[in-house]
Formats: structure tokens, C-alpha cells, sequence
């Protein structure tokens, strides 16, 4: 992608069409809630494309999407909308959305894991990071991220077995 | 990062149960998105450099010239900028002069009555309804008197999540189509299946027609 003699536009239509997914199931994973890391995404491709110099050469520009999704900055009217119906319904609000075709046991061990826990898992999970390109992601030490991410693993772990073991007892 | 082959099972089964999770945003609205980013930081610098070279210039007259050799003559460039500050405005509206698509942003409910009026003037028919209500069971959003809701997906380029702000493409509006926003607030927190502690609601909406009203 980079180095390449594209045009901007076609590099970054490159790049959004072949992250924008990996990128929306971190963000997912990490929120736990669907229509919101659409929004939140949406919002990071778009502030990539603003700095699009900066970013296509960011020596992982799909973290800094996620990063910069996860660090959205959260204004009043933002804040009340966490609180609202908005455009999509209520399923936003309550957290409850049906999450089409998603383990909700899987989903249910993510959403139960510290925030920081989530994303680093996610990380790993979607974007394959390793400890010190998660730990430059997220801004925290590395040692952090192998410590979030060992208990993370464990949870999910736990979470996992234990669900396997009720509906083998069913 | 060492990763066990039981952690990796573990992660493989995660990302796996993602794999039917796809965005539906096409590039066009994330870059058009982009593009009002891009230009709202380039305008602040330029507003920044105006002001240095405006304060610069009126410096040089003073050192250069000298008010003795101009005793009359007051500095071509002001000296002094009066400072604007748009932190208390209750809406913005910016066209892309390419595209034609106009952004338009909501910070305040209070200054709903003046945006109308700008948009009438750029034939953009449009409606705000605000208002704090006791919740109805069920009951969600306000009805439209007048207009019915239309399919928005041509019209609408993007919605802003971080700010009530929209960007919508005015060629893709029918003809006596109008922009509708309703932002309705709860006296209390509603109640019962599906909807249990929502504090209120808020939305863009296409309308067939201009309403005249929204009820709750």
C-alpha cells in the first residue's frame, strides 16, 4: 500500500476496504456494542483520511484506527447519547441489540471484562498485534498488556468452559 | 508475545464468532467525512496566520515608518483582531463547494428557530422539534403532523456521532422534501420491555413534506 504510485483517494479506499472490517471487530469486541462501533469506526476512517499523510505511514495504521476509535472523544452531547434512543432505536441504548449471527455466550464473556481488558484481547484477536505493538496502541507498558491480557484469557477461558459444561449437562 | 496453543484456540473461537461482522459504511460517505475534518483544521491554522501576519504588519509600521514620519496615517492592516470565538454558537452550517453536500451541526437546542431560517434561505426546508415529555409505553419518537418519514439513504451522507451533525446531499432531496430533528427528553426514565432506562430520544429524519408539527 505504501510506496505504491497511487493516487491518495485510491491508496486510502485501499486500505479502508481491505481493514474496515477487521478494524469494526475490534472495535466491536472492545464496546460491545454493535451500532455503536459502526459509529465509532466510521468516525476513525474518517479522521484517517483527514491525516492520510500521517497515517499511511504509521507502521500500523489499522491500531492507530482502533486506537483512535476507542479514544473518540466523548462530548456532552455524546454523553447524553448514551443515554438516548438515537436514529437506530432503542436497541443502542439498553445494549441490548440482537448481535445477528454472534456467539452470546462469547459475547456475554467479552462484555463481562474490564474495558482495557477488551481491547487488549481485541488487539491480539483482530489485529494480531504482539505485546509491544498492543502497548504502543493503547499508550500503557508492556508488561500492562501481558497482564491484561493473561487475565483477559483466562476469564475468557473460564467463561467459555463453563458455558460448554452447562449445555453439555442439558 | 508467546502464545499458548490452548490461548490460541481461545482466540481463534472469538474471532471466529466476529466473522460474520461486516461494515456497511462504503468509502465515499467515510471520505466525504473526511474531507469537512480536513478542511475545519486547515481553516483554523489560516485564521491563526491571518492574525500573525495582521499583528506583524502593524509592528512593522510602527518600527519602520515610525509614527513621527506618518503622524496622520494609521496602520493599513489592523493592529488589533477582535477575536472570534464561535464556542457559544448554537449550530453551524458549512457547504463543500465540490460536492454541495452541507453539514450541518447542532450544539444547542435554543438556536433551532435561526438554523430553520438559514436553510429556508438555501431552499432547504427544515424542522427541530425539542421537548421534555413523560414517557409513553412503547412510545419512543414523536409523529410527524403533516409529513411522513422517507427513506434517507440517497439524501443523508453521513451522521457525526460525537455531535448532533449531519451531512446530507440537498440534490438528493425530493422535491418539497424537508430536513426533520427531533430530540424529545424523558421527565423520567422510561420503563418496560425493550426500553427500560432510556432517558430520551433524538434523530434526523426525511420528511415527505414540511410538517407542521411533531406530537409525542
Amino acid at each position: 500500500m505504501r510506496g505504491v504510485d497511487h493516487e491518495p483517494e485510491e491508496d486510502f479506499a485501499e486500505f479502508y476496504r481491505t481493514s474496515v472490517d477487521v478494524c469494526l471487530r475490534a472495535v466491536y469486541a472492545s464496546v460491545g456494542d454493535k451500532a455503536l462501533a459502526e459509529d465509532l469506526t466510521a468516525e476513525a476512517f474518517a479522521r484517517a483520511y483527514a491525516s492520510w499523510p500521517k497515517v499511511s505511514r504509521h507502521p500500523a495504521p489499522r491500531a492507530w484506527v482502533v486506537r483512535t476509535a476507542l479514544n473518540a472523544h466523548i462530548s456532552w452531547w455524546r454523553r447524553r447519547k448514551r443515554e438516548v434512543a438515537w436514529d437506530a432505536g432503542i436497541d443502542r441504548a439498553v445494549g441490548g441489540e440482537p448481535a445477528l449471527g454472534l456467539d452470546p455466550t462469547i459475547l456475554a464473556a467479552l462484555r463481562a471484562l474490564p474495558p482495557r481488558q477488551r481491547q487488549v484481547l481485541a488487539l491480539r484477536i483482530f489485529l494480531d498485534l504482539d505485546t509491544a505493538a498492543t502497548a504502543s496502541a493503547l499508550g500503557i507498558a508492556p508488561g500492562t498488556v501481558a497482564a491484561h491480557l493473561s487475565r483477559a484469557t483466562a476469564a475468557l477461558r473460564g467463561a467459555l468452559a463453563s458455558a460448554s459444561g452447562q449445555e453439555s449437562m442439558q | 508475545m508467546m502464545v499458548e496453543q490452548d490461548d490460541q484456540n481461545i482466540y481463534d473461537e472469538v474471532g471466529a464468532a466476529f466473522g460474520d461482522v461486516y461494515a456497511h459504511q462504503d468509502t465515499e460517505a467515510v471520505v466525504a467525512r473526511g474531507r469537512v475534518l480536513r478542511r475545519r483544521r486547515r481553516a483554523v491554522p489560516a485564521v491563526v496566520t491571518a492574525c500573525v501576519v495582521a499583528a506583524a504588519s502593524g509592528l512593522g509600521l510602527t518600527v519602520v515608518g515610525g509614527p513621527a514620519s506618518h503622524p496622520v496615517a494609521g496602520p493599513r492592516v489592523r493592529a488589533s483582531v477582535i477575536p472570534i470565538n464561535v464556542d457559544d454558537a448554537a449550530f453551524s452550517v458549512h457547504t463543500d463547494p465540490k460536492t454541495g453536500y452541507v453539514t450541518i451541526s447542532l450544539f444547542r437546542g435554543d438556536g433551532a428557530d435561526e438554523l430553520r431560517k438559514v436553510l429556508a434561505n438555501a431552499g432547504i426546508a427544515s424542522y427541530f422539534y425539542f421537548a421534555t415529555v413523560a414517557p409513553l409505553p412503547g412510545k419512543t419518537f414523536c409523529t410527524w403532523i403533516g409529513a411522513k418519514e422517507e427513506d434517507s439513504r440517497s439524501a443523508f451522507v453521513t451522521t457525526e456521532i460525537e455531535a448532533a451533525t449531519i451531512t446530507i446531499d440537498p440534490s438528493k432531496m425530493p422535491p418539497g422534501s424537508a430536513l426533520g430533528f427531533e430530540n424529545i427528553t424523558f421527565k423520567t426514565a422510561a420503563s418496560g420491555p425493550g426500553y427500560s432506562g432510556v432517558a430520551g430520544s433524538g434523530k434526523f429524519v426525511l420528511l415527505s413534506a414540511e410538517p407542521t408539527g411533531c406530537v409525542y
